[in-house]
């Protein structure tokens, strides 16, 4: 199963970083049943990082692997669109589908 | 709007092209707008959305800046500023087709500044309606009591004596004469609240003429003022506005004080301070923090004038607009002494000792 890696930038420890942060682990178990790493690169500590990856807003998802370098702005917490441009796998039924 | 491609090349006419189309895009937007593509790549930017990254278009078209989503109406991230700031902005997203490929339009709103000028215009609509219930609460009064002294005048004219419509006509003209200084002083409130801090237009004001002049209108009030001032001395303020600062600290002596009221100025080290004390018991302890608040009035206090609560803070906020301030000195049972400070003008001489001057 291919291994996803994402990088999520965020801004300090704020509302929006840590929704932008369950947002993202979530889609991680739904879509990808867990299979993907996430390094979460606080701009504030680290800002030569947000400058290496020339991020200029945050919350930033970079989906780094598999190829393409997929980039999303906001804080995902729009479920199916941000899945969607960061090019998951469609979500599984409901549970009783799956059944 | 900046796009790629060079001016007159096939490139520079087809950016100059889709110029034309963002031009409506953004259509009198102040905001920030960033168009993407579906990579999230920026493709075109508008001058404020090179102020808001503080990064010109040339280095934001051909940027990766993410493929926008925002859930409902708008999100709110923040910028990451060149030099480790941050802004933090409200972005809304529209899609729309360039040459037939998706085209995404994130419009970026700065949040602090827009959270500021609203906090600041609901405080103004605050002062404002406060202003304004207060001025028809203060008009009623004396308005009332005009129209009932008119309405005697007219249906008594032949039956009264000639001594008692005198005395209507002097309580009219009385209370008119209230009124005008209350509409004055809501006049000058507003002009206050209006322009905010901003100083005044300052010019050179010889104190002793000036002071002269208003208690040349105190009317019959003029022999309980007793006058002290330097010679030769020069404020820098606004003429104007100087003299509603004086002439109130006069009107609140003869409100809530007892004459005879002493107006000193003197000099010190780069300033004009005026004095104006009163002999009445002076301000209870208590009340003197808020004395200088707006809409301060002390609590049992009669209400023989028009009293606003507007004067004193009028007076403060009119010296610091010129540059100086207001305050009050307590001492107990030694009266009222309320001080005021103006910037001496430049070339003002030096002074020798105060010289007592009578009106």
């Amino acid at each position: 199963m291919t291994t996803y890696s994402f990088r999520l930038y965020v801004a300090g420890t704020t509302e929006r970083s840590k929704a932008a942060e369950a947002n993202l682990r979530f889609l991680c178990d739904e879509r990808l049943a867990g299979a993907c790493e996430v390094e979460v690169v606080d701009v504030a500590e680290r800002p030569d990082l947000a400058e290496e990856g020339r991020v200029l807003a945050t919350p930033t998802v970079v989906r780094l692997a598999p190829p393409p370098v997929l980039r999303v702005v906001g804080d995902l917490s729009d479920h199916g669109r941000a899945a969607a441009a960061l090019g998951l796998p469609a979500a599984p039924g409901p549970p009783e589908e799956r059944l | 709007m900046r796009a790629e491609g060079e001016p007159g090349t096939g490139a520079g006419r087809e950016a100059a092209r889709r110029d034309g189309i963002s031009e409506v895009v953004v259509s009198a937007s102040a905001d920030g707008v960033v168009a993407v593509d579906g990579r999230g790549v920026i493709k075109l930017c508008n001058p404020a959305a090179e102020s808001l990254f503080a990064r010109p278009a040339g280095e934001l078209v051909g940027t990766p800046f993410g493929f926008p989503i925002v859930a409902g109406a708008s999100t709110t991230i923040d910028l990451v500023l060149p030099g480790g700031g941050r802004r933090v902005v409200e972005m809304r997203v529209s899609a729309t087709t360039l040459d037939g490929a998706p085209l995404y339009v994130a419009a970026l709103r700065d949040v602090t500044r827009s959270r500021h000028a609203e906090r600041e215009m609901e405080a103004a609509l605050e002062r404002q309606s406060v202003l304004v219930a207060m001025a028809a609460h203060e008009l009623h009064s004396p308005l009332a009591t005009i129209s009932v002294l008119v309405g005697v005048l007219r249906d008594r004219l032949t039956a009264l004596a000639e001594d008692r419509r005198a005395e209507i006509v002097d309580r009219i003209a009385d209370r008119t004469a209230r009124l005008q200084g209350l509409v004055k002083k809501l006049l000058v409130a507003s002009r206050i609240d209006a322009r905010g801090g901003a100083s005044a237009s300052l010019e050179r004001v010889p104190v002793l003429a000036l002071v002269v002049e208003l208690v040349g209108e105190q009317d019959g009030r003029a022999g309980d003022v007793r006058l002290s001032c330097e010679p030769g001395l020069v404020a820098l303020a606004d003429r104007q506005e100087f003299s509603v600062m004086v002439g109130n600290y006069l009107e609140n002596a003869f409100a809530y004080g007892r004459p005879p009221v002493e107006v000193s100025a003197s000099r010190r080290a780069g300033w004009v301070l005026l004095r104006v004390r009163d002999h009445g018991p002076g301000v209870p302890g208590a009340f003197v923090p808020r004395l200088f608040d707006r809409f301060a009035r002390e609590p049992g206090v009669e209400r023989v004038t028009e009293g606003t609560g507007l004067g004193l803070w009028i007076v403060r906020r009119l010296a610091r607009a010129n540059g100086g301030d207001a305050w009050y000195e307590a001492r107990d049972g030694d009266g009222a002494r309320f001080h005021l400070r103006l910037r001496r003008a430049p070339g003002d001489p030096g002074g020798r000792g105060p010289e007592p001057v009578r009106p």
